[in-house]
Formats: structure tokens, sequence, C-alpha cells
């Protein structure tokens, strides 16, 4: 079989991760749950990012070096409310662990991403703190921000791909999964 | 349906996120913090201290923060400010002052020069209303210390504003070399007017070396935690309001008019 063609099986995976993804958010409980994580990440990374405000008047801004950032962070955001919540129905579903390490690692890493370090109370706790050393990991966390930030959605896209993995095995495998519980 | 337990962890997870959206906004100095003139008074440590701007903040205990009180009102007071060297841009008699304490390789203070400088320029600075003083507040590394002291060499010859949009213009990554001594004074030999014979002579002598240090402790011992910081105050040196952080020009607009209109 060429190897460019998508099999069968491949087929059938994908639409069973489809399946078990609608599963979830056909509950509103849990599109309320992805959509308030989602809300709260995304005012916490603008507010690292210096593009909202709250005093002395509440403000967005978009200045055209923040563009690329901000819709990475609107692509984290969104990716951390769906894994958050899909963690939520796979522990309350499934008696599978949950899928954290790849979550936490991507959710932890887009947070520090989304900081200019040197710039802020970080930056100064790290450079009194460690010195050189401090100076290199916030010259870092400036520098390699986008990277760092690509680097982040790409492991909630893991997260998201594990979690969807562990909700088909639990629907193939235990039949009466397949409800809406 | 979800049982108590998932209720229950739902309910701790917003309330984890919502603690640290809390305490990053405080963090990060999104607040507004306004300074009485009855605020406590606090030794100021600035010219007692040898090392350079720089090293001092990496000397800096953070527990001998004052907690963002104003050292002495006094010392930011707009004629004191002149005569000790900072640069100033706009009528010196307009009735509000706004400080920066900056550093040029800050990215969030380039964000402030590009967005939001030109539109305080124009609608205040212009206008007779406001005036703009720069003082440097040392954080990015060595290569901003040496920019500060070429920022301040450039002023000696009237050009430390076209010096200041010169660095945002070109600035680079943090320590990558863009701010060394060499592309400094390229940078300021693309200035029309300066006299470079005397700007790298005084680049190279370390002329203000001590000034950028006075500043630099002088944002410490104030409690200033980041860059950009701004001080908008009468220019007596009263009511005293801060921003931490690259705001917009809307947010500036509302304390600037604010203050217009109290007279």
């Amino acid at each position: 079989m060429n190897g460019n063609q998508i099999t069968k099986g491949e087929i059938k995976e994908m639409n069973q991760n489809l399946l078990c993804f609608r599963f979830v958010f056909s509950k509103w409980v849990y599109v309320l749950i992805a959509g308030s994580i989602a809300s709260i990440f995304w005012i916490m990374f603008n507010i690292f990012d210096q593009l909202l405000f709250f005093t002395p008047i509440v403000i967005f801004y978009l200045p055209p070096d923040a563009v690329i950032g901000f819709i990475l962070t609107n692509i984290t955001s969104i990716l951390i409310g769906i894994v958050v919540s899909m963690n939520v129905y796979l522990l309350r579903h499934s008696k599978f662990k949950l899928s954290l390490a790849s979550f936490l690692s991507g959710s932890s890493l887009s947070v520090l991403s989304s900081t200019c370090a040197s710039c802020t109370s970080l930056g100064f706790v790290l450079v009194s703190t460690f010195g050189a050393a401090g100076i290199a990991a916030s010259s870092l966390m400036s520098n390699y921000q986008i990277p760092l930030r690509i680097i982040s959605v790409a492991l909630l896209m893991w997260a998201l791909y594990s979690i969807s993995g562990k909700l088909t095995s639990n629907c193939v495998i235990n039949g009466k999964s397949r409800k809406i519980i | 349906m979800i049982g108590k337990h998932t209720h229950f962890g739902i309910l701790l997870v917003f309330f984890a996120l919502l603690s640290t959206v809390y305490f990053t906004h405080v963090a990060f100095g999104a607040e507004i913090e306004k300074h009485s003139e009855s605020a406590e008074e606090r030794e100021h440590e600035g010219n007692s201290n040898n090392q350079n701007g720089f090293s001092a903040i990496e000397s800096f205990n953070s527990s001998n923060s004052p907690n963002n009180t104003l050292t002495k009102s006094a010392e930011l007071s707009l004629l004191d400010m002149i005569s000790k060297g900072s640069p100033v841009i706009g009528n010196k008699s307009a009735p509000i002052t706004i400080v920066e304490f900056g550093d040029f390789q800050c990215q969030f203070c380039g964000r402030f020069a590009k967005q939001t400088e030109p539109l305080l320029n124009s609608t205040y600075i212009q206008t007779g209303k406001v005036n703009l003083v720069f003082k440097h507040f040392v954080t990015h590394g060595p290569d901003s210390f040496n920019a500060a002291i070429a920022s301040q060499c450039a002023n000696d010859q009237g050009k430390f504003w076209d010096y200041y949009s010169t660095l945002y213009n070109n600035q680079g990554a943090e320590n990558s070399g863009w701010a060394n001594i060499e592309n400094l004074k390229k940078l300021a030999a693309s200035i029309f007017g300066i006299n470079m014979q005397e700007f790298n002579s005084c680049v190279d002598i370390q002329k203000y070396k001590t000034f950028v240090e006075n500043d630099t402790n002088f944002a410490l011992v104030s409690g200033f935690q980041g860059t950009p910081t701004f001080i908008i105050e009468k220019n007596d040196g009263s009511q005293k309001e801060i921003l931490l952080g690259a705001y917009p020009f809307p947010s500036f607009q509302a304390i600037i008019g604010k203050k217009l209109s109290e007279g």
C-alpha cells in the first residue's frame, strides 16, 4: 500500500477520536469548563504580554510587535481549555489515569514564555538571585518567546491527542461509555 | 451527572487559576499605585554605592526593598532632575511631568517608545501640557549599562531624544550584541549633527557611569521591579502616580486628563 494513503484503520481512529470529542462537548458543563479555563488563561497571557490593562481604565491593545504572540496565546488558551475539560471528563468517566504530563508541560511552558522575564519582577528575581545565569535565563525566555510558544502549542496538541486516544480506547473497551452520562 | 468530588475539583481548579491571575496581576504591577505626600520617607542609598548600575541589581537584596514607597519626593521634582542632568523633553513649566525609568534593551520600553511616546509627544508634550524625563533603570545586562552611558553622552550634545529613538528603532534581541560599545557608536554616527569625537571620548571614559548607577539605585530603593516604570506627577514632584508596564496611550490620557482637570 502507498505510504501516503490514509488507511481505513486510521480513518476509523480519526472518527473515533472525533466521536469521543463530541461525546465530551455534547454536555454543556464541559463546554463551560473549557470556556472558563480558556478565558482565564487568555486574561493571564494578555496581562503578561502587557496587552490587557485594568487600571486606570480597562483597555486591550494590540501593537504590531505583539500580533504573532497574541495569535499563539489564543491557540494555547483554547487548547488548555479543551485539554482540561477532557481531563475532567476522563477523571469522571474512566478508570484510566489523567493525561497530565503533556498538559502541564505545555501549559507551564506557555505561561513562562508569555512573560518578558527580564522586564518584570521575575527577571529582577532571576538576576538578583542567580546573577549571570539569571541574565542568561531571562534573555533566553525573552529572545526565544515565539519558538517556546510554538513548542507549548505542540505539547498541548500532543496532550490533546493523548487524551483523545485514552477516551477512544475507553469507548472501544467499555461499550457502556459510548453513552453520554 | 457529575459527582461531589468532581464539583469540588472543578471549584479548586477555578480558585487556583483565579488566585494565579490575581497574584500575577499584582506582581506584574498592572495596578496603579498612588503615592501620597505623606508617604514614609526612606533613606536614599544611591550615592554610596560604587558598583555599576547593573551589578547593583545583582547584589540588591529584595528584602531591602521599601515596598514601592518612593524615597524623597523632592528628588523627583523636575528642577532637581534637570539640574542633575536627566534628559527632558517638552516645556519645562508644563503642569505635569512624566518620569520614565527605562532600559534600552527592554522590549516593552521599546514598545512604549514606538507606540505610546509619539502620541504623548504630539498630544501633550508639543502642546506644553506635559514634559517627559528619562531616568535609567539598567536591568538587562552590561550592554544596557553601556547604552545608558552612551545616551547620556548624546544628551551632552542635546541629542538624547534622537538617540533614544535611534536605539529603540534599532533594538535587537537582548544581550545579542546589538548594544555593544562599537554598535552604540555606529548608531550615534547616524544622528545628524552629533560630534562623534566628543561622543566617543565620553563613552570610552564612561563619563556617566556614576550618574547611571545613581539612577538605577534610586529605582531600586524606590522598589521599582521592572521596566518601563512611569511616574506621573505635578511638576513640583507632588501627586505621584506610578505605572509599571508599557501602558497604551489611553491609560496615560486618563491620568493626565484627571490631573489637568484638578488643576
